[in-house]
């Protein structure tokens, strides 16, 4: 990690030294804004329960975002190409997309039934419109010569879809993943909210009803640092498959 | 009398937190917030505006969408006054916020349902039953459960009260431990039976209180006095009234008549503040502390505050 | 002059935006077998749009295009194209790129190997064979360009103002290797440009277009003994008489 990155803890540095600030000066009862240090002992004291619970719901984004990627790439892929099929799903899209996620709990409820289904439904919601979307985009992106010398070359619709359409959308699908995995993190604690026992929503809403203040704000610690690494995975990743995107290299890795 | 005309004419104003203009009796009124909660024990709040106008007071309901956001907002220092869950309150009380219980505010409100095929808790083992976090609902349960013998075999599903009646009629779960009137909603529905009525626990029927933060009632005790005196008057009224609640659930819930009537024959209305509703919150605040809901009592003497009733 | 190209009554009216434009009217023309015909013109008029009619990618409205024998019907494996922005895959090495026209059309991995192989040996490319297309200058760009169109043994190899976006000298460099490429391969080429210079030193023969409606004014014969010699007086005169063909315009060279 370069030196220069280490300018980004900057912003949470001072935010933490607001913090202390406004707790010395009791600024706010300490029921619902500890100190520090007392967040800091959530994680001495009771890092299992952290850790049990974040890895909780880890694996239900993973689930939810990968059957996201499974169900919305091809399909994206297929209406980027196909302008058919674009006029047919586009207005269902723009209306199903502006949802939020908390509106679908219902109804959620009624189909899936309760715990972990409908916790990653929701997770699946979340992550499936960005990577649509971005999926279309990057295929509708693609340089007409490209598609021109396919067609010259007579090449098969199989062929065009594997070895042209797909990479050529690839970067496009990767912004479309970093926005999904965010999104589908964020919509984590929404979805814990239909009776599952675990994860890191679960422990937040747990905790703001027995009034552990220390525990919200452990827990929203934790969902902010894991958030950062996602991303910053999901970068990685593009980076080295997308290497051959002229300029990429210009921008920090 | 003035004072019944009033009453009559706040029976067709309801289900608007009412914010009432300056009268015509020509009093500058004093601006007072009163905190409360969207549910239907909360009702005779509704009524309080209009009994304060009299009195100088202009008062503004502001509403929650539960009891324990409610109380989040007291300990922010907004609506220091008003209905307060007495597990909640008890719960702000004993973490360094100062509250005191003025009144009793509404007792039971709850019910316990199950699918037609469970007869009896012991018919709940390896099953799930779905309770709201944390809730006065939640307690009388854990000691049911420990009662029956049951208790850690059978699984909590924990949703909020409104979400509860689809999975009982999924058979998602086998039992809901529901707050009207969606509990009212299920029976109704065919969806469950009454499989306890949730009221013969040490805490007894013990829900809603009216509460203040101490500091406010420090700082002001005639209002503080005047406030309590109109919730007493609005709960008797609640009490001898049935029709208002009704009306009040049928507007603000979207209920039916039928589900509204069935409900608020589960309320109970009472600013009763003597020994039964005392003895009441200290068997509530020594049922949460066995669930580890509270980590110590409060100070009685502090917390109890009964005299304005 | 056996016909192995031939055009009969061409014409291209597109719907356009708020009236229909004729883009070529009239257009009948022949070659034969490895002749080197120049399709020269200002912009606009029409010569991209046969070109590319001529590759299949597009349909005439009016009369028909006929290629070794066979009248068109959609992009046919007698003719390759190249395009003025080379249409690479940035997504794969130069020689997955010169292999992509083989694999459209079937050709085992192992043969593609192969001859792709001997197309970069004769483009110069040799040692380029890994690299990416951003890796490269846009006169070895067209190098791949080149190549890959030439893999399939093309009967006629179709070039759209393949030089237009180089620099003077790259052109030059160019333009003999693809006389050196001809001279050893044989195949007809269909070569638009609006050069008159590079029309003159590299055709046989040039059709001159004229725009509005797309038009070929004149049919000159090239009898200029090769290799061409620009500072010769015949070059000269010949260029002057193009030029008042062509049209107005000064020409960029």
């Amino acid at each position: 990690m370069q030196l220069r990155r280490a300018w980004g803890l900057l912003p949470l540095a001072l935010l933490l030294l607001a913090w202390e600030l406004a707790v010395q000066a009791k600024v706010y009862p300490s029921i619902l804004l500890p100190p520090p240090t007392k967040v800091l002992m959530v994680f001495v004291e009771d890092w299992q329960i952290v850790l049990g619970n974040a890895l909780a719901s880890i694996g239900r984004v993973t689930v939810g975002i990968t059957l996201s990627f499974l169900f919305a790439v091809p399909l994206g892929l297929m209406i980027g190409r196909y302008q058919l099929l674009d006029t047919m799903t586009d207005w269902s899209i723009q209306i199903f997309r502006s949802i939020p996620p908390i509106a679908l709990i219902p109804l959620a409820l009624l189909f899936l039934g309760i715990g972990d289904k409908p916790a990653i439904a929701l997770i699946f919601l979340a992550g499936t419109w960005p990577l649509l979307i971005n999926t279309i985009f990057g295929v509708r992106n693609i340089e007409r010569t490209l598609i021109k010398v396919a067609r010259a070359a007579r090449a098969s619709e199989f062929l065009v879809m594997k070895d042209i359409i797909l990479p050529a959308a690839l970067p496009a699908i990767f912004t479309g993943l970093r926005l999904a995995v965010g999104g589908g993190w964020l919509t984590v604690v929404t979805a814990e909210m239909i009776a599952v026992k675990s994860g890191l929503g679960y422990m937040i809403l747990n905790a703001q009803l027995t009034f552990r203040s220390d525990l919200i704000i452990a827990g929203i610690i934790v969902i902010g640092g894991i958030g950062l690494l996602a991303d910053q995975a999901v970068r990685r990743v593009r980076a080295h498959v997308c290497r051959w995107q002229e300029g990429l290299t210009a921008s920090p890795e | 009398m003035l004072r019944r005309h009033i009453l009559a004419a706040a029976g067709a104003t309801l289900a608007a937190p009412a914010i009432v203009s300056r009268d015509a009796l020509g009093q500058t009124l004093r601006k007072v917030k009163m905190g409360s909660a969207f549910t239907t024990t909360t009702n005779a709040a509704f009524l309080m505006p209009a009994l304060l106008k009299p009195e100088g007071i202009d008062l503004e309901l502001v509403m929650f969408p539960s009891l324990v956001q409610r109380m989040q907002a007291v300990a922010s220092g907004d609506v220091d006054i008003g209905n307060g869950g007495l597990s909640a309150t008890m719960q702000v009380a004993t973490k360094g916020f100062p509250m005191q219980v003025l009144a009793n505010g509404c007792d039971g409100g709850w019910m316990v349902l199950a699918q037609p095929s469970i007869k009896s808790f012991q018919d709940l083992k390896g099953k799930k039953v779905a309770v709201q976090n944390g809730s006065i609902g939640l307690v009388s349960l854990n000691w049911k459960l420990k009662q029956e013998g049951v208790f850690g075999q059978v699984d909590m599903a924990f949703m909020d009260n409104q979400d509860q009646p689809v999975p009982l009629m999924r058979g998602d779960v086998a039992a809901i431990c529901c707050f009207e009137p969606y509990a009212a909603l299920a029976e109704l529905n065919g969806w469950g039976k009454r499989l306890w009525v949730p009221y013969d626990s040490p805490m007894g029927k013990t829900n809603l209180g009216f509460v203040a933060s101490s500091a406010f009632v420090k700082k002001d005790p005639e209002l503080t006095k005047k406030m309590v005196a109109a919730h007493v008057k609005a709960t008797k009224e609640m009490a001898s009234n049935p029709s208002i609640a009704i009306e009040t659930t049928i507007k603000q819930f979207k209920m039916t008549k039928e589900v509204a009537e069935l409900s608020t024959k589960n309320l109970f209305f009472s600013a009763d503040s003597g020994p039964a509703f005392t003895n009441g919150l200290k068997a509530l605040a020594k049922m949460m502390l066995d669930d580890k809901m509270l980590e110590k009592e409060p100070a009685w003497d502090e917390f109890l505050n009964l005299g304005y009733a | 002059m056996s016909k192995f190209l031939e055009c009969i009554g061409v014409g291209k009216i597109y719907p356009g935006k708020t009236e229909p434009v004729e883009a070529l009217r009239g257009i009948d023309f022949s070659c034969g077998a490895g002749d080197f015909v120049c399709l020269l013109g200002r912009s606009g008029c029409g010569k991209s749009t046969l070109l590319q009619m001529v590759a299949g990618l597009e349909r005439p409205t009016a009369g028909q295009i006929v290629v070794a024998g066979r009248a068109l019907d959609g992009p046919s494996t007698a003719t390759s194209i190249v395009f003025q922005d080379h249409g690479l895959f940035p997504w794969m090495t130069v020689q997955k790129n010169v292999e992509f026209n083989m694999k459209a059309r079937g050709t085992k991995a192992a043969e593609r190997a192969e001859i792709a192989r001997r197309f970069l040996d004769m483009t110069s490319l040799s040692g380029f064979a890994d690299r990416y297309p951003h890796e490269l200058s846009g006169g070895m760009r067209q190098r791949v360009g080149i190549a890959r169109a030439l893999t399939t043994d093309p009967k006629a190899l179709l070039m759209d103002e393949p030089f237009g976006a180089l620099d003077a000298q790259t052109r030059g460099k160019l333009q003999d290797e693809l006389l050196q490429i001809w001279a050893q391969q044989r195949t007809t080429v269909l070569f638009v440009t609006h050069s008159i210079d590079e029309a003159l030193l590299l055709a046989d023969r040039i059709l001159v277009f004229t725009p509005r409606p797309g038009r070929i004014a004149a049919d000159i014969k090239v009898d200029l003994p090769r290799p061409r010699a620009p500072q010769s007086a015949a070059f000269s005169v010949l260029a002057r008489d193009l030029r008042g063909l062509v049209g107005a315009d000064r020409e960029i060279d």
